[in-house]
Formats: structure tokens, sequence, C-alpha cells
């Protein structure tokens, strides 16, 4: 693929209430933490671009709402993703025990032509806090069983480590896109793209 | 069962006499019975058809000089009848004698009939039906094999399409089946439907069927047509259904009889149809009634009549209807939107006539109601009243009730505050702790609004008991000021009556839900500064504690909702504006009638609302709803605008401007402005490539939306000027111009539709994940297991027993698909290979012991489909694991078989077998000692029994030490027999269920000779249908006998083996000692060491699983008898063909076996 064509990159973030993905998701693309995020009720959407191998690439990332009877509903964007980002917090036990039903539900509903080589990653948020309850070496064993999902250590607050994983995250999902896309070569240009951050007046960025 | 005496003309006709004296005439209904031949087929041709059903037996009275006969008792069996002859030779004859009249016998007959009916009738309160509909009730019972409780609610003639042919019958419709029976001409044709089962209903128009209309289930679609008042019908049924659906919804919605509403109507009322088709349409009136005006669930229509209400502001009369019910009285004019009022009776002073003088026509039959206190009365007046002294009676003895209950409540709700010091105080509306930085224009403006309000309540009245007319909706439109919001929140949406009728609930409910520990309130702890962070009040203690005492109070009062999502939302703005205890009766309100079901386990009413939303979409936009289908869009921007009433993606100080319509005019507000967002924004979704850009438009768009007319101290920053879309004024105004036609009624019959739809798609879902679960485990195929779902499903419904909650996520999908074992072994009889003999509920009772892991007396459904089908459809190695190890202790203990002839059918089990092995002797002459080993093991049974015990446990602990060196220790001591049969129980489960074998199999526990020969016998009685093959009666008897001999031959090695062990063995054999002191059973057979004592050459015979499956497998007969298939789905159909009862015989049930290869 010749490096001037811009990518679009659909990213899923999943995980229990309150494990701090909105908060991942804005530290990531504003680069600010603010406590000041409600809680999100349906998805919410952000997007951002990266450089990547001297590659643009537009990341459309999705947050989602996280209450277990949320789960199931409003699951269609899951269709087309390139890649999910698991987030659990490492101060939570309940959190990461989800994290099966929560792979098993988007692989479901995304229903991914390789479903064992569908690129995912793992993230243990709110590192800064104490005190721990899920070690590294456990999240990295569930990894490991998982077909070695890589996974990250992160403080939404701090800012640790959200870049690099971002970056991590975007690299697997171009991974993705590259395996599938000769299928879509006829329409190599169909997705255009939207400003880094939300773009200042939206209204008119349909008008082109 | 006698019946009021009725005069009889024609005596013979249809009926033949069974028994005469000289008063009385026992007969019963030709056709009914053996009798079979043209008249009989005509009979209940006839019957059927016209559906004068008579009861097949009855008495008749007649004296010996008179033509006309009684009708006196009627019966629907001969037992029945019998009971009321003999009652009436010990009763009545004696006297007749000593009347010299005729007609005073007839007299007195019918006297004592009549008296013995009354004294009856008292004692069944519900006994309301009519004697014919109860009749028709007990047919339909008896035609589709219902129990008693499926009461009939109604019935309708029409005809069922059958493929291209009407069939003539009837339609019986009860609480949870629609059915349908005609017989015509000796062919019956039966159709059941269990009205849970549907998921669409419609009146079709075809070509073929006209003025149809058409029930679908998962399996079939069922067209009915020629009623007589087809909108009737489908009423009733689309009421059947919801009431269906919503207790799928919740199980706690199931049906009960009103018995108050029995009381009321018995006195008044015609009893034409049954008591619950009376009910229901008494419900269904009483739902729009609260509907109409916004009133408290409990309420209930009590009656309606025309009349005109005094309308002071415009001094008019206004033709409308009074309505009635125990707490209100309501008036809704004829003109729709006219006006409306609602007058509570609990604000009520006085109602009186209004004595009239002949010049004023227009108050003619008046009624006046004062309302109000002492300080301010308001004067209600009705007129034109037809019925007015029934009406004032009936309003006086409703007050005289109200009365009671104020002087109880105000008695009930003071103590507690005095006594102790309270550990909090309800908060005031926040804002007025708050208030955020003034703004002239602002400020000037809600003035203004003030001003126009006041002025309207001068006009119009107060509270709840304001004229309601359009002049009020205008002021709602234009935005309610601030301050006034609690107020008119509470009297239009109907959260005053409410609060008004439980006083203390709320701090009662606070103080009991703060301490409690619950997932609820955890949720709600995360999201507490999650709600309406960019307000002061919730960065401050004093907002968060409200809040928190608000949602956890609900999870409380609601715990099938407890906490979701979105309510913190919708709680912290009530609490802006409203006063804490108000902010709780306004969620509870918003959450229960407003919008129901949204915020359940699965927000089920959310979801269906969205469906709603996409209908009217393709309906209004149907460019833009092709778009956003495509998209995929629809649930993405709905299900947050429906949750939070678009307070979470608006600036919620221009959502709070819906809210007031939303409290206002209820749900189809929310339609209006969704539609008209959509509208405005049409043209640029439909030039979005992808959802994401889609998703971005319309999120920019609707925080774009402000209020000029709020305090707006956060508009400046979060959204500043540039990013403004449209005023929120405009949108509501707009939304109300362009979609104002949308109607409650609507939006309410749209509702059940799409529930109807989205709880079946949820049934699916799950039932798709049980599948998917249990498809791995290889036994059946998808449709088997599909209809051994549907099998379970239905005896989980029909036996209305607690269901498991479906979508707990804590559990896994199939748990909540659970058998018992009284349905298991139905099942298992019908469906299992191995459930034909007559040990079969003994298998079943050891198989169901081995599966149910949980040991909570229930089989999930993953469990119950291995234990079927590691017997019907796994392969012969497997099965005959399973059933060696069914003949292992724990689930066969020496107990069992030393007495194994617990039931008749058990003794003869063990005679047959005792003479199987005989025959097998004289067959074979080398069968001798065997035989005798066979007679020797009685006395030695325990300690055989003891011995296996000792070697399993020793083979336990071999197993776990390979995996992990330190489970020796685990063994010691601390152990109880318990533990070792949970274990063991484990061991065994895991050991069937592998498939890869040689690991396993060395693993498995020995078999001692008594255990063997039970086993044996087992395999004789499964096979037995087979018996009759003489190749398979040989191969049992020539592989049992060399079994017995390999039995024997182990003896040798097992000397060997014992002496050769190591440690290991002796440590984990001194452990099964220490365990076994501790039953009192065993201890004799230790010495005191606490070891075994046992003398080994009792102890030595035994064989192995691989001594078991290799001699077997040898056996070419039986290893076909051991691979035979047998089809589950054949076994379903005979079985769902015969009704189950429950409590009937496992031998009732059918035995036809249909075995593929
Ligand atoms: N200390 C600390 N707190 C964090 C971190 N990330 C998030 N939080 C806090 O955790 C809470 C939840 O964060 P959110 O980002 O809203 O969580 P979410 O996963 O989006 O939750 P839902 O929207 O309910 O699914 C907030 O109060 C955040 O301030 C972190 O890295 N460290
Ligand atoms: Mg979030």
């Amino acid at each position: 693929m010749a490096s001037n064509k811009k990518v679009l990159l659909k990213v899923i973030i999943l995980g229990d209430s309150s494990v701090g993905k909105t908060s991942l998701m804005n530290q990531y693309v504003n680069r600010k933490f603010s406590n000041q995020y409600k809680a999100t009720i349906g998805a919410d959407f952000l997007t951002k671009e990266v450089t990547i191998d001297d590659r643009t690439v537009t990341m459309q990332i999705w947050d989602t709402a996280g209450q277990e009877r949320f789960q199931s509903l409003g699951v269609a964007f899951y269709r087309g993703a390139d890649c999910c980002v698991l987030v659990f917090d490492v101060t939570a036990p309940n959190t990461f025990k989800s994290l099966d039903s929560w792979r098993d539900e988007f692989l479901i509903q995304a229903a991914p032509r390789e479903p064992d080589n569908f690129p995912f990653v793992l993230l243990g948020n709110k590192v800064d806090l104490e005190p721990r309850a899920i070690s590294a070496k456990r999240a990295q064993q569930w990894c490991q069983s998982k077909n070695d999902i890589p996974y990250f250590e992160t403080s939404a607050k701090e800012g640790l480590n959200v870049e690099q994983a971002f970056l991590a995250i975007a690299k697997n999902a171009l991974a993705q896109q590259n395996q599938t896309v000769d299928l879509y070569n006829e329409f190599p240009d169909q997705i255009k793209l939207t400003n880094t951050q939300r773009p200042s007046n939206g209204s008119d960025s349909c008008a082109c | 069962m006698f019946v009021k005496p009725d005069e009889v003309l024609i005596a013979n006709t249809f009926w033949e006499t069974e028994e005469t004296s000289l008063y009385f005439v026992l007969q019963h209904r030709k056709g009914h019975g053996a009798i079979k031949g043209l008249s009989s087929l005509l009979v209940g041709t006839i019957d059927s058809i016209f559906d004068t059903k008579p009861a097949p037996y009855r008495i008749l009275h007649q004296t010996p000089n008179s033509e006309v006969y009684y009708l006196v008792a009627c019966g629907m069996t001969k037992q029945e009848i019998l009971g009321d002859w003999e009652w009436l030779f010990a009763n009545v004859c004696e006297t007749l004698h000593s009347f010299e009249n005729e007609e005073d016998i007839t007299e007195f007959v019918n006297c004592k009939i009549e008296s013995v009916i009354a004294a009856n009738q008292e004692s069944e309160i519900d006994d309301e039906d009519s004697k014919s509909f109860k009749l028709i009730s007990d047919k339909f019972q008896r035609l589709f094999g219902l129990s008693k409780d499926e009461k009939l609610v109604n019935y309708y003639s029409c005809s069922y399409w059958k493929g291209k042919f009407p069939r003539q019958g009837w339609m019986y419709m009860s609480i949870n089946y629609c059915c349908f029976y005609a017989f015509i001409l000796g062919t019956d044709t039966k159709v059941c439907i269990r009205w849970s089962e549907v998921t669409g209903l419609n009146a079709k128009n075809s070509f073929l069927t006209p003025d149809a209309i058409r029930i679908v289930t998962r399996e079939k679609t069922y067209y009915f047509s020629m009623f007589l008042n087809k909108s009737e019908t489908l009423n009733l049924m689309e009421q059947l259904i919801d009431l269906a659906v919503k207790r799928l919804i919740d199980d706690k919605k199931s049906y009960r009889e009103d018995k108050e509403l029995l009381n009321k109507l018995s006195k008044n009322v015609p009893k034409k149809a049954s008591f619950l088709k009376r009910d229901l349409d008494a419900r269904a009136q009483s739902e729009a009634y609260r509907m109409m005006f916004r009133l408290p669930a409990s309420e209930k229509l009590d009656g309606s009549i025309d009349c005109t209400l005094l309308t002071p502001y415009n001094r008019k009369h206004v033709a409308g209807r009074l309505f009635l019910s125990q707490n209100y009285i309501c008036f809704e004019s004829r003109v729709k939107a006219q006006v409306s009022l609602v007058v509570p009776l609990r604000d009520v002073i006085v109602a009186e006539k209004i004595e009239t003088s002949s010049s004023n026509q227009s108050l003619d039959k008046a009624v006046i109601v004062t309302a109000g206190n002492t300080l301010n009365r308001t004067n209600f007046i009705f007129a034109q009243i037809l019925d007015r002294d029934f009406v004032v009676e009936k309003l006086s003895e409703l007050l005289a009730r109200t009365q009671e209950m104020k002087v109880f409540n105000s008695g009930n709700s003071n103590n507690p505050m005095l006594d102790t010091e309270p550990l909090w105080k309800p908060q005031k509306a926040l804002m007025t702790l708050f208030p955020l930085g003034p703004i002239p224009e602002v400020s000037k403006r809600q003035q203004q609004k003030t001003k126009d309000w006041e002025e309207h309540f001068n006009t119009f009245g107060r509270g709840v008991s304001m004229y309601r007319t359009t002049e009020v909706a205008k002021l709602v439109l234009d935005g309610i000021p601030d301050h006034l919001r609690m107020e008119i929140w509470m009297s239009f949406s109907g959260a005053l009556n409410v609060k008004a009728a439980h006083p203390g609930y709320y701090r009662s409910l606070v103080d009991r839900a703060l301490g409690k520990h619950s997932t609820a309130n955890d949720e709600i702890e995360r999201d507490l500064h999650r709600s309406l962070p960019e307000h002061p009040a919730f960065q401050n203690d004093i907002g968060i504690d409200a809040l928190r005492r608000v949602l956890c109070a609900y999870a409380l009062h609601n715990p099938s909702i407890g906490y979701c999502q979105a309510m913190n939302i919708v709680a912290s703005v009530l609490l802006i504006y409203c006063n804490e205890e108000e902010a709780f009766w306004l969620l509870v309100t918003l959450c229960e009638n407003l919008l129901p079901d949204y915020y359940n386990q699965r927000v089920v009413g959310a979801v269906v609302d969205q469906g709603i939303l996409d209908e009217l979409t393709l309906e209004y936009l149907p460019s833009l709803h092709d778009k956003l289908l495509q998209l995929g869009m629809m649930n993405m921007i709905s299900l947050s605008w429906f949750l939070t009433i678009f307070l979470c993606v608006m600036p919620y100080e221009s959502a709070v401007n819906v809210m007031d319509c939303f409290f206002y005019d209820g749900a189809k507000v929310i339609f209006q402005v969704a539609l008209m967002l959509l509208e405005w924004n049409q043209d640029k979704l439909l030039q979005c490539k992808d959802e994401g850009e889609a998703m971005q438009l319309l999120s920019e768009y609707l925080m774009g939306i402000f209020n000029d007319e709020g305090r707006g101290a956060i508009r400046n920053k979060s959204y500043d000027e540039q990013k403004r879309t449209v005023s929120i004024q405009v949108l509501v105004y707009e939304a109300y111009r362009k979609y104002g036609f949308l109607t409650t009624g609507q939006i309410e019959r749209l509702r059940l539709k799409h529930r109807l739809r989205v709880v079946q798609d949820l049934e699916d879902t799950c039932e798709r994940n049980v599948l998917r679960c249990v498809i791995g485990d290889g036994y059946f195929t998808k449709p088997e297991l599909q209809e051994l779902l549907g099998l379970v499903r239905e005896e989980i419904i029909s036996q209305k027993k607690h269901i498991p909650d479906k979508h707990d996520p804590t559990l896994q999908p199939y748990e909540a698909y659970k058998v018992d074992f009284d349905y298991f072994k139905i099942l298992f009889a019908a469906l299992s290979p191995w459930g034909k003999g007559e040990t079969a509920e003994h298998i079943a009772a050891r198989i169901f012991h081995l599966m149910d892991c949980n040991r909570d007396g229930f089989l999930n459904f993953r469990e119950l489909t291995t234990a079927i089908g590691l017997t019907s459809t796994a392969d012969p190695a497997q099965r005959l694991k399973l059933l060696y190890t069914i003949h292992l202790p724990p689930l066969l203990n020496m107990d069992d078989i030393k007495s194994p002839v617990k039931t008749e059918s058990g003794a003869e089990i063990a005679s047959e077998a005792t003479e199987f092995f005989t025959n097998a002797e004289k067959s074979l002459e080398k069968n001798m000692d065997c035989l005798s080993v066979l007679d020797d093991t009685s006395p030695s049974t325990n300690a055989a029994g003891f011995q296996w015990q000792k070697n399993f446990t020793s083979q336990m602990s071999m197993d776990n030490s390979i995996s992990s060196q330190s489970s020796i220790t685990e063994q010691q001591p601390g152990s109880s027999i318990q533990d070792w049969e949970s274990k063991s129980l484990s061991n065994l489960r895991n050991l069937v269920q592998s498939k890869d074998s040689k690991m396993n199999l060395r693993s498995v526990p020995r078999m001692s000779q008594p255990h063997f020969i039970t086993l044996w016998k087992t395999v004789c009685d499964i096979s037995q249908e087979e018996l009759k093959n003489l190749d398979i009666y040989h191969a049992i008897a020539d592989v049992g006998t060399l079994l017995l001999q390999l039995g024997d031959v182990g003896k040798q090695f097992f000397v060997g083996r014992d002496e050769s062990e190591d440690s290991l063995v002796s440590a984990a054999a001194a452990a099964a000692a220490c365990s076994s002191t501790s039953s009192a059973g065993e201890a004799e057979m230790s010495d005191k060491n606490g070891n075994p004592s046992t003398p080994k050459s009792e102890i030595q015979w035994y064989i192995t699983v691989e001594q078991f499956l290799a001699t077997i497998l040898n056996a070419q007969v039986l290893v076909d008898f051991f691979t035979k298939r047998s089809s589950i789905s054949d076994n379903i159909k005979v079985l769902k063909g015969k009704r189950i009862n429950r409590f009937s015989s496992i031998v009732e049930v059918p035995a036809t076996v249909k075995v593929k290869n």
C-alpha cells in the first residue's frame, strides 16, 4: 500500500463501568484528564490522527457504556472494528474477571473473519492507585492464554503509558487491516478524514 | 353438581336413561361414552358447532303424572352424578312420600335444591361464573389437557385455516393459552398456542383468508377468521399477549385475579362473560383511565357518567364525562383537549347536590364539590348528571373512606420524627443553595414568565386540580420558570398523588437503604461523581449526599430495577430543581409510569421505544430511515436520548425544557423531539459516509442546542457562541408543530407491538447463548437441542416456578433452564434408551446425582443434555463408562445393593435377574461357580463396600499425586465422608465426560462383585426389549460370565499388587481408614488402630473398567446395541403429543422408541 493513502482505523474500547475507558480515550485524544466526565450512556466517539511508519492514519475510537445491562445493546458498531481494547481497573478484581465475557461478546457481535487472530489489546488502568488487586503477572498470564494479547499498564489520570498503548493499538489495528485490505481495494479512498480533534464547527464537516 | 331447577321439555332426544326412581331420572348424553354410530357422531358435532355444551350426565326430577321434567343436577363424570344421586336418596326421597300432592313434591324438591345451591355458593366466593360458562371452561380444560387453574377467559366461534381449508369451531382463550377446537364429522382439529410463545399478532387481509387474525409463533403461523366480533377478539388477544410478555420481562408481574372487582361487579353488572374477561376489561379501562389522568398504578376506575363541568374562567358549561375511582374525581371534555380536571379526594371537603331553581336549566341535576382547606376553597360544579343520587351516594362513601385514611396516616407519620434527631435532613432544591450567577436578561425573562404563570393560576386554579386547557400547554411549551418547576412537574406527572399516598415512606426507605451493602449501592457510589459534574452542587458533598440518598432509596424501593446508569443523570437534574423527596417521587413516576421498563435488567423499555422511533422514522422520514439503517445508527443514537431524556446529549439547561413537556405530556414528547432533530439533520446525515461521521454530526448538533432563558452559567464556557445550533424553545415548539399529532394512545399501541418483538428477541438471544454453550458438547444436533430446550422452557413456564434471572450476568446462560428430578425422570424415560426398563427410575436417580454438580437438586440445561446424551448418542465406550460409573460408590452404595428391593418392581427385577443368571447357567454349564459366588456375596457386602471405598480413595490420591504432590496432605484427617463423596463424584463426572481414555481409564476405581452384579442386572434391564433377540441374550449371558471369571482372576493380581504398592497407597489407605471411622456403621471393621481388618479372601474379587470395556466391546451385538443412536426428536414429538401431567407416574409416559442406526 502506498504511504500517502489515508487509512481509517476503527477501535472499540470495552470494559466494566468506571474502569476508566472514557478517561483513557480523552487522555489520549485530548491529552488531559478530567474528573468531570459523566458515566457513558450508549456510545461515544472521538477521532485522532496519528502517523505510523510514515503513514497518516485516522483512529476512530468508540467508547462504550460499561454497565452490565447495556452489554449487548447497540453493538451494531462492533462490526468492522480493526482492534478491540479491553480495559480493567487494577484495583478492582471484578473488572478483571469480566474480561472473558467482554471478549466473547465482542467476538460474537463483531464476528471477525478470524476470531482467533483478531487483535485485542489489554489495558490495566489506574496503576496510580493503591492497593492493587490484580498483579501484572496475573494479567499477563491471561493475555498469554488468549493468544498473546499485548498488555499495558496505564494511568489515565497521570497519562502513564497511554500514548504507548494507543500506538500499539493503532499498529495492531493497521496490521489487521492490511491483512484484509485486499478485499477492499476497489474502494481504497472511500474514507474521508475529519480533523484530529473534534472539529470546531462540526456542522460544516459534512459539506464536502 | 346441583343446578337451579329448570324445566326441560324434551327429556329423551339426545339422552339415554341410566337409572330411574319414582321421582328422579339419571341420564347420560348420547354420543358420550363408548357408543359409536351416526347418532353419536352427530350429537358430538352439534355440540361442538352450536356450543350447547351440556354436561354429559344429568338428573331430572319428574312426578309420575306430570309432563314436565326439571333439571336438578348435572355432572361431568359419572362419579360426580352418582354422588348427587345418592344424596337425593339420602336426603330428599324419604320426605317426598309424606306429601300428598305432586305439586308440593315438586315445590319441595326445587326449594331443597335451591337451598343446597345457595349454601354451596356462599362457601366459594369465586364461584362467580355462570354455570354454563363453567361447563365450557371444564370442557376446554379437558380438551386440551390443561389443569383446573387454567381458567377460561372467553371463547369465540371462528374458523381456523388448516392449509387451504377453513375449519369452523371454537377459539378458547385462557390466561396462558389460545386454543382452537373443531369437531366435524369424526375428525377433530386442535390447536394450542401458548401466549408467551407468540412472536407476532396482526389482523390481516389476504385473498385466501379475508378479515383474518394471524398469530405467529417461532414454529408456525396460524390464521383464524370468521369472527363475529373481530376487534373484541383481537383486543383480548393483545391484552393476553401483553400480560404474557410482561411476565417474561418480570415474573413478579404475573396475573392475579382481582377479588375486589369480583365483589363489586357481582352487585350490579350482568354476568355475561366470564369473570376473568370482566376482570381483564376492567383492567384495560382502569389502565386507560390512569394514563389519561396520570394517576397512581393502584387506582381502579369505579365508573363514569356523562355530565357538564362549569368552567369558571370562561363561565361556560363544558360537556364531557365524569370518572370516579377510590381516590379521584376526574373530568374530561368531550371535545379533545378542551379541558380536563383531576380532583384528589384527599383535598375534597364536601360534595353535595345543588338544589336548583327551575330557572337555571344548565345547573339542573348538579353536584358541587368543594376542595381545599378552610382558608382557600375551590368549588367544582358538575351538572346534568342523570343518575345524580347514585353519584352523590358513591362520592360520600368514597369520601368517608379517604377521611379515615387521612386520620390513620397522620397518626402514623408523626411519631418517629419527634423521638430522635434524624441522621439526615432532606435537601432543599439544590438551585437554592447553589444559585448560578445572575444574568440580567435571564432574570427579567424568568420574572415575566413567573408573572404569566401567576396569572394563569388565578384564572385556572393551582396544583393538581387546575383546569387543564391548552392555555397551560402553551405555558409549558415555553419552558417553566425554575422555581415553579417542582410544583408543576409534581402535579402534572402525577408524582404528587403517589407522594400523598405514601407519607413517611421516603424517609424510612433512606434509613434502610443507606447502610446496606448491595451491588446497586456499589454501582451508585461509582457514579455519584459522574452524574452532573458540571454543576457546582455536585462538586460538593451536599449534592452528592442527596443524590446518593435518592438513588439508594430507589434501588431498595424497586429491586427489579435497582440502579441503572442514566438514572443518576436524571436524578441529579431533578435534585437541582426539586426538594429531595419530590425528586424521589418524580423519579419513581418516571421509571414506573412514564418510561416503563426503561431501566430494568435489559433496558427493555428503551429498546422498545427505539423500535418505535425506528418505525416512526420509516413512516415520516423514509429516505433517512434507509440511511440510518445502512449506517446501523438508530440504536447508537437513540439509547442515550431515551434513557436520559436528552439530558446527557444536550446541555442539561436546554434538555430540561424537554423535561417540562415530558412531565406534562408523557413519553410522546421524546419521539416528537427526536423526529424533529432527525428531520433537521436529514440532509447532512444523508451525506455521511460512515456511522462515526453521523454520530459526530448529531452529537455536536445536540450539544449546540442552547437556552438563553436558563441561568446559563455553564453555557458560556463549554459551548461557546460559534457552536450554537438552535434554541431549545424553537426545537420544542417546532417539534410540537410538526409532530404534535402523535398521541399517547398511539405510542402505547406501538409499545405493545414492539414489546412483543423485543422480548421475544431477548428470549431468542438467551436461547442462542444456551445452545452455543451446549452444542460444543457434541451430544445432540442443533435442532435436537432446540426441541429439548423448548420442552424445558415449557415446563418452567407451566410450573410457574421462579425462573432464575436469564439475564443475570454472573450465571452461565444455561443455568436459567433447569429441571428438577421429577421432570428429569419424565424426560429420561421418554428420551433415553435406558429409560424404558424397570430400573429406569434408579438409573435416572443415579445419573441425576452424578450430573448435579452444584447439588442444588436441579440439572441445568447443559447437565441435562450431558445426562441424556451420554446414554443415547455418545459413543459406546462413553456410554459404557457411564454405565460402569453409576454402579460405583458413592452413586451405588452397599446399602442400595443389600436391599435393592425397594419397590415392588424392584423385586421383580431382582428375581428376574436371578432367573436370567439361572437360565444362563442352564445353557452354559461353566457358570456353576460364578453363581455360587453370587450367592456368597450377601453376608460380606459391608466388607466389600468398605474395601471398595478404600480402593477408591487410594486411587483418588494417586490421581491427585500426579498433578500436585501436596494433595495427599489434603486427604488427611480433616476430610469427612461428605467431602469424599463430593470429590469422588466430581472425579467420576470428569471421567465420564472425558473422551481421551487411556490415562483416565487407569484412574477409574475397580468394581467389587456386588456392584458388578447390580450393574449386570441393569444391563439386562435396559436391553430388555432386545432380549427377544437371542444373539443379544446369549451375548449378555456370555459376557457377564466372562466378567465374573475375570474378577476371580483379578484376585491374584490384587494380592500381588497390594503388597507391591508404594507408600503413597498406604498413606491414602490410612486416610480412608480415618474417614471411615467417623461413620459408625463401619467402625467395627477397623481394629483399634483404625486399620482395616477385613479378611483378604473376601475382598479380592474385582474388575477394572478396562476389563469391562474390552470385554463388552468384543461382543459385536452388544457394541451394536450401545452404538444405536436414538432419535430424540421423534421421542420429543411423542412426549409433546401427550401433554405431560407432572404427577403422573413414570410408567404412563409413552414407551415408543424409534431407534435408528
Ligand atoms: N486514579 C485514577 N482514576 C481514574 C483513572 N482513570 C479513570 N479514573 C476515574 O475513574 C472513574 C471512572 O472513569 P471513566 O473514564 O468515567 O470510566 P468508564 O470506563 O468510562 O465508565 P463507564 O462510562 O461507566 O463505562 C472516574 O472518576 C475517573 O476520574 C486513573 O488512571 N487513575
Ligand atoms: Mg465512560
